[in-house]
């Protein structure tokens, strides 16, 4: 059995509860035990605290890390946004004691104080370094056959690599090894390590579209069924504007269904689609459901 | 987008500039960069920008520090942090932006959505509001309820650090 603090910040639980489900159902499958996070607020979000404020963006999520060390637990993360904020917290934090001393100083207003002791990890990192690749395997009940998978990391879980350390940041192969897992194939597609530009989104949504639009129009070139992603913000990008980006790409309408990776392994796992929350997503499936042979 | 030229005037130049943000950051790669333009290949929204990231480096190394706090482009950051990991001299262009961005943010150059988005994490714990829909959602697919965190918490970390007086300028203005 395997126990981690479970750190779900804000868009997954407020806005997306389904990618919660989806994680949980699938990780409760391969034994691994969540504890809640009492009193877990926001991780700093990498676009807007440190943009204002480098020294209020680490107390901020400094003052997440503090819930775990008293709980004597590493964090796992959902979403690429608050693994990034806290892991580059907790290793600063750990290395530059001056400036651990000064967030001490900010976080003993608040009564918490940093102390260096837990790991933040990721789902990623978590299935394929700690659960590894077998043991998922033995969970697969129905492997898909026919399916054809994007597979988008997200930056904030690869970069900057050298605090980070999940994977290759410019060819890593752990996601397209996991979706291949499932029996889906990883297709190959330009300009697939990308960034979704979820992030610009707030100071300039025009660019902030385009951008996404040029990936998607690759995507639709490599004739991807889908497109499974690990981060929240992707998903909002890709899922929830779908629609608004294939129009600036001024062809014929089309649409491509957004997985979370925990979605595609619970579908596999013969966990139902209501119990996924795939009916909760705004570019639907049906079309995808109805392909002949999807499963093996 | 073609590249802003423009002429320079000595009184824009701030020699020290550098310096004040190789100390921010706490190294001096900053002033090893030879302006080879890799952060700028490898970045997703140069094409989009008047000033480009290695010009904003340069730019940093001249001592514009008027232009570029006052500059939207800063702003126009996707943080997918490709600059940082392609970097032959170790400047990570990302870095230098964000610290160029708490500083533009006190000289009234703070983009509305990022001041908004700052106001709501800092004032309630949360980036997103809590909608009762979503709470319905939560119960429909089996998930435990949620326990909010302390508002008073982030209220008093952002009091403390000075930011809540930041936010409080709604478009450079006091509210």
């Amino acid at each position: 059995m395997m126990d981690y603090a479970l750190f779900l910040g804000c868009i997954i639980p407020y806005r997306l509860p389904q990618l919660e489900a989806a994680a949980r159902k699938t990780l409760q499958k391969l034994d691994v035990n969540l504890h809640e996070m009492q009193g877990a607020g926001c991780c700093s979000d990498p676009a807007a605290t440190p943009a204002l404020d480098y020294k209020t963006a680490l107390a901020v999520a400094a003052n997440n890390i503090c819930i775990a060390e008293e709980m004597e637990l590493d964090i796992l993360n959902l979403c690429n946004g608050c693994f990034h904020s806290l892991k580059l917290s907790n290793e600063t934090l750990k290395n530059k004691p001056r400036l651990k001393n000064q967030v001490n100083e900010i976080l003993a207003h608040v009564g918490k104080e940093f102390k260096g002791t837990i790991n933040i990890r990721h789902l990623l990192e978590v299935m394929y370094k700690d659960i590894g690749l077998e043991r998922i395997k033995d969970e697969i009940k129905t492997p898909f056959k026919d399916l054809k998978v994007s597979v988008h990391y997200g930056c904030h879980v690869l970069r900057p690599s050298n605090v980070l350390n999940v994977d290759d940041p410019l060819r890593p192969e752990s996601l397209d090894r996991l979706v291949k897992l499932t029996g889906a194939e990883s297709v190959k597609y330009m300009r697939k390590m990308n960034c979704c530009n979820y992030c610009i989104r707030v100071v300039d949504k025009d660019i902030s579209l385009k951008l996404s639009a040029e990936k998607m129009k690759h995507i639709k070139q490599a004739q991807a069924d889908c497109i499974v992603l690990l981060c929240p913000g992707c998903f909002m990008q890709y899922d929830l504007t779908q629609k608004e980006i294939i129009r600036l790409l001024e062809e014929e309408m089309f649409s491509i269904p957004v997985f979370s990776y925990s979605q595609l392994l619970g579908l596999a796992m013969d966990i139902s689609a209501e119990e996924l929350g795939l009916q909760f997503h705004r570019v639907k499936l049906k079309e995808l459901f109805e392909k002949p042979a999807l499963f093996a | 987008m073609t590249a802003v030229k423009q002429t320079i005037d000595d009184s824009d130049i701030d020699p020290n500039f550098k310096y004040e943000l190789a100390n921010i950051l706490g190294e001096k790669a900053l002033l090893h960069c030879f302006q080879c333009g890799t952060c700028t290949s490898s970045c997703p929204v140069a094409d989009d920008v008047d000033i480009k990231p290695h010009q904003i480096i340069g730019m940093t190394l001249l001592g514009l520090k008027g232009k570029l706090l006052q500059s939207k482009t800063i702003w126009l950051c996707a943080a997918c942090l490709a600059c940082a990991e392609h970097c032959p001299r170790g400047v990570r262009s990302f870095y230098l932006q964000s610290v160029l961005k708490n500083l533009a943010a006190r000289a009234n150059n703070l983009p509305e959505g990022i001041r908004e988005e700052g106001e709501i994490i800092l004032t309630t714990g949360l980036a997103i509001p809590i909608s009762s829909g979503i709470i319905k959602r939560r119960k429909k697919l089996g998930l435990p309820d949620l326990t909010p965190p302390d508002a008073e918490t982030f209220q008093k970390i952002a009091e403390v650090t000075g930011v809540a007086s930041l936010l409080s300028k709604k478009g450079g203005k006091e509210k």
